[in-house]
């Protein structure tokens, strides 16, 4: 693979070719597999920049190549041997050309998508600036996906009044199969690693939760998973990011879905908490998969039925009228235990197949330790006392509720 | 007027005048009978005109109760129309499908272009 960006004012225009043992399919670090649409995309920040440090010219890029990417990668500006090392430790891919000088920065920025959890996270970080994500448009791919409000999304964002860089691109429709969206997970932060010298950044902060970082997230069912790939801190995608001087932070990677979403809905930032992606700028539309599901997270955090138009023969509730196990299956077990009247909801089956209690699932109101640790030292101190005045940290036995999910 | 006429004595002469004066004045008897027999030919056709208003607005009433009742279909579109929709539909998938495999050729013959290049590289380096 080849690869070569071209800055044109605020735009970043990313071209790459394929090498003869490349080809169109590709795994991503989660297994997922995926079919290229095109290879160009752009990524527009909201000024200027004079020039960008190689390091986060070819983090950016990778972000998007790598599921294609079988025996080497040449980028188009000479890397330092770090990043270099770190692609060809994690990724058995040779890089090159190398020749830089590593680059570092010394501010922490949110990935800012304006779910509950990246709201969390900015509530936690209350001076971090914000990136936020907005989908364009490929000017070569057809649209099919015009339902997907990103517009919408950037709006409120705006509207937190928090020091925010709204990145546009279309880095998505490179992606043909299974549909427009990021290529690997970690090209949310293409935006942010192209600015990460202008905001003088170090380490950028992601709203991945304790479910995506330790219990195998919507990928692995079941499976406690500390070596997970994509968000440790260590793993392959954590060193690359270190070695450009960005590192992955996850604040919130400790804690349980209904523990971010209470943090969300208690912040000043509560007014623009948006999972959805279809809703307008009249609210969330409260029928698609993502609201039935953290609808069921809010109603149990409220302690109060379930307020939904969707019922269990529709097909956005088809999986769980299906026997477990589920992907995020440790909120659904959650959510049963706590929503009154579960057994006349779309979750009725998937409660009477996980018979959770309020004590069974009480592990997942508290704070893992271990992913405190996990956060670099500038910003440690901030989160772990969040944490342990905010939320509270886990018993050594809820700690192995943790440890040994699945497992049972 | 009647106690007064009582207790102070009119000439008849004067009376009379006064009477017929007044009485020039007044409608007759017989005049005033048609005019309340009108009056009652008009108010019965009022009546019969109000009736026959109740029962249209009632009709309307149950007319407007049926059209909210029923579920709001527009009407549908002339097959001619439909045809031009259904084919600008099959048309636009078909290009976007197009398009996606035309885009996927243009990253191929990228590749190959590469290839040859290369290939060609080492050959001239050979024969140099």
């Amino acid at each position: 693979m080849r690869v070569a960006w071209t800055a044109d004012g605020e735009s970043w225009r990313l071209d790459f070719r394929l090498d003869p043992e490349d080809s169109l399919t590709g795994t991503v670090t989660d297994g997922a597999r995926v079919l290229l649409a095109t290879n160009s995309c752009a990524v527009r920040l909201p000024r200027p920049l004079a020039d960008v440090h190689p390091d986060l010219l070819a983090l950016a890029a990778w972000t998007v190549v790598a599921p294609y990417t079988r025996r080497r990668i040449a980028f188009d500006r000479p890397v330092s041997p770090g990043v270099a090392a770190a692609i060809e430790l994690g990724w058995g891919i040779e890089a090159g050309p190398v020749g830089g000088t590593p680059r570092d920065g010394s501010r922490l920025a949110v990935s800012y998508s304006g779910g509950a959890d990246s709201a969390a996270v900015a509530a936690i970080l209350r001076d971090a600036p914000l990136v936020h994500f907005q989908r364009v448009s490929h000017p070569r791919v057809p649209n099919r996906w015009a339902h997907y409000r990103s517009d919408v999304l950037a709006r409120l964002a705006v509207a937190t009044g928090r020091e925010l860089a709204v990145v546009r691109s279309d880095l998505e429709f490179t992606l043909a199969e299974p549909r427009p969206g990021y290529p690997e997970h970690h090209a949310v932060a293409a935006g942010a690693a192209l600015l990460a010298d202008e905001l003088d950044l170090g380490g950028i902060a992601f709203g991945y939760e304790m479910g995506s970082r330790w219990l195998g997230g919507g990928r692995y069912l079941l499976r406690y998973t500390p070596d997970n790939p994509m968000w440790s801190a260590t793993g392959k995608w954590g060193t690359l990011f270190a070695a450009a001087g960005l590192r992955l932070v996850l604040p919130v990677g400790g804690v349980s879905e209904a523990t971010t979403m209470r943090i969300a809905l208690g912040s000043e930032l509560r007014e623009q908490v948006r999972w959805c992606l279809r809703g307008d700028d009249g609210g969330a539309c409260g029928t698609c998969g993502k609201c039935l599901y953290k609808e069921l997270i809010r109603a149990a955090i409220e302690r109060r039925p379930l307020d939904t138009p969707i019922t269990a023969d529709r097909p956005v509730a088809a999986k769980w009228q299906k026997p477990p196990p589920y992907g995020g299956q440790e909120m659904i077990e959650y959510g049963c235990a706590r929503v009154p009247g579960i057994e006349s909801t779309p979750f009725a089956t998937a409660a009477r197949h996980l018979g959770a209690t309020v004590e069974s699932t009480s592990w997942l109101d508290r704070c893992y330790p271990p992913a405190l640790e996990e956060i670099p030292d500038p910003w440690r101190k901030q989160v772990e006392d969040f944490m342990a005045e905010e939320v509270g940290l886990m018993s050594e036995d809820e700690v192995r509720r943790v440890e040994s999910w699945g497992a049972r | 007027m009647v106690l007064l006429w009582k207790r102070a004595p009119v000439p008849a002469r004067l009376r009379r005048a006064v009477r017929a004066w007044l009485d020039a004045r007044y409608v007759t008897r017989v005049d005033h009978r048609h005019d309340i027999k009108d009056a009652l030919r008009e108010v019965q056709a009022v009546g019969r005109e109000l009736a026959t208003l109740r029962r249209e607005v009632e009709r309307l009433r149950t007319q407007v109760t049926a059209l909210a009742a029923e579920p709001k279909q527009p009407a549908p579109p002339d097959s001619a129309r439909r045809a031009k929709w259904d084919e600008a539909h099959r048309l636009a998938t078909e290009t976007a499908t197009a398009m996606d495999r035309l885009l996927q050729n243009e990253v191929l013959l990228w590749q190959a272009v590469d290839r040859i290049d290369a290939t060609l590289g080492k050959r001239v380096e050979g024969v140099a």
